[in-house]
């Protein structure tokens, strides 16, 4: 019995602490479907969060454009928004973007997409 | 016959009446987005200075001279050398830069040469003036040093045929140790457009 309610609460606490899949750390504006994000991944580097997505574009339009919002404790943002940054990417490409928190206090992050005209 | 062409002078008054109020409203003013892509022209604009800044800004806090120091370094902006055929402000690339640094919390910017006049005469108005109170006065010699400094160029490539004309910009920054002279830390932002007939 005891057993069995300390795997309850094992997979309790996993159930929680879940890390939010691409999907819910992505932001679409614009028509971006054709734009995919493979994967998306990020690690401590010097003291700041440093982030890296994959992306993939499955259109021959390309005027896409991206920016990383970085979020600090209760996912309060961390400083301004970033600029919208464009990127060029063909049809059947896929390209890794980069980005570099702006301060030691961001610990999480999200990526948004527009499209530009 | 007549209800016809009653109709028809009706309906080229409002146009013309509406033609006339067309030109003589003034244009129509928005406000937009400042963090948006800018496409009006080839030539060097806000997407490209926010880019390198942004760019610049975090990968030198990023660098082991500042993530790895104790204290926040002193550093000072020198020059950015405009090499391209434009006109372009690079003390707005360099403000830039120092203002996302500073509100990292990760560097301290000492006053640069440009700023250097105004820190002085404040120092002498109210050290020389005799109007203030002594315990409140800034002291002279007391300034600090910047062991670091920030410089570097922007430069273009720009090729044109009858169609198509594309611009290459390359910016590139350095951070050098001001007493030993060694280059601690250096990045490159590259940018191409291109505008097609």
């Amino acid at each position: 019995m005891k057993n069995y309610l300390s795997f309850l609460i094992v997979l309790l606490m996993v159930g929680c602490s879940s890390t939010p899949s691409i999907k819910e750390m992505t932001t679409r504006m614009g028509s971006t479907d054709s734009i995919e994000i493979i994967d998306l991944r990020s690690v401590m580097r010097n003291g700041l969060l440093t982030a890296q997505a994959t992306i993939k574009n499955d259109s021959s339009s390309n005027l896409v454009s991206y920016r990383f919002k970085w979020l600090g404790k209760n996912g309060i943002s961390i400083f301004d928004d970033e600029a919208w940054k464009p990127i060029t990417i063909t049809k059947g490409q896929s390209a890794n973007i980069i980005g570099i928190a702006p301060s030691p206090d961001a610990i999480d992050f999200r990526i948004e997409l527009n499209q530009y005209k | 016959m007549k209800l016809n062409h009653q109709k028809t002078s009706t309906y080229i008054f409002s146009v013309l009446a509406a033609l006339s109020l067309a030109a003589c409203s003034g244009p129509q003013v928005r406000y937009g987005d400042a963090k948006g892509v800018e496409t009006i022209s080839v030539d060097y604009g806000s997407t490209d200075l926010q880019s390198i800044a942004e760019a610049m800004a975090r990968s030198l806090l990023q660098s082991k001279v500042i993530s790895g120091s104790k204290d926040a370094p002193t550093v000072t902006v020198a020059d950015v050398k405009n090499k391209t055929s434009e006109y372009i402000d690079t003390r707005v690339i360099t403000d830039k830069i120092r203002t996302q640094l500073l509100k990292s919390g990760q560097v301290r910017f000492a006053v640069n040469i440009n700023e250097m006049q105004s820190q002085v005469d404040e120092l002498k108005r109210q050290n020389q003036s005799g109007l203030y109170k002594n315990s409140t006065v800034s002291k002279t010699g007391n300034m600090q040093g910047a062991k670091y400094r920030i410089e570097g160029s922007i430069s273009s490539i720009i090729k044109q045929n009858k169609n198509i004309k594309d611009v290459f910009y390359i910016f590139n920054l350095n951070l050098i140790n001001n007493e030993s002279g060694l280059i601690e830390w250096a990045d490159e932002k590259e940018i191409r457009k291109t505008a097609t007939r």
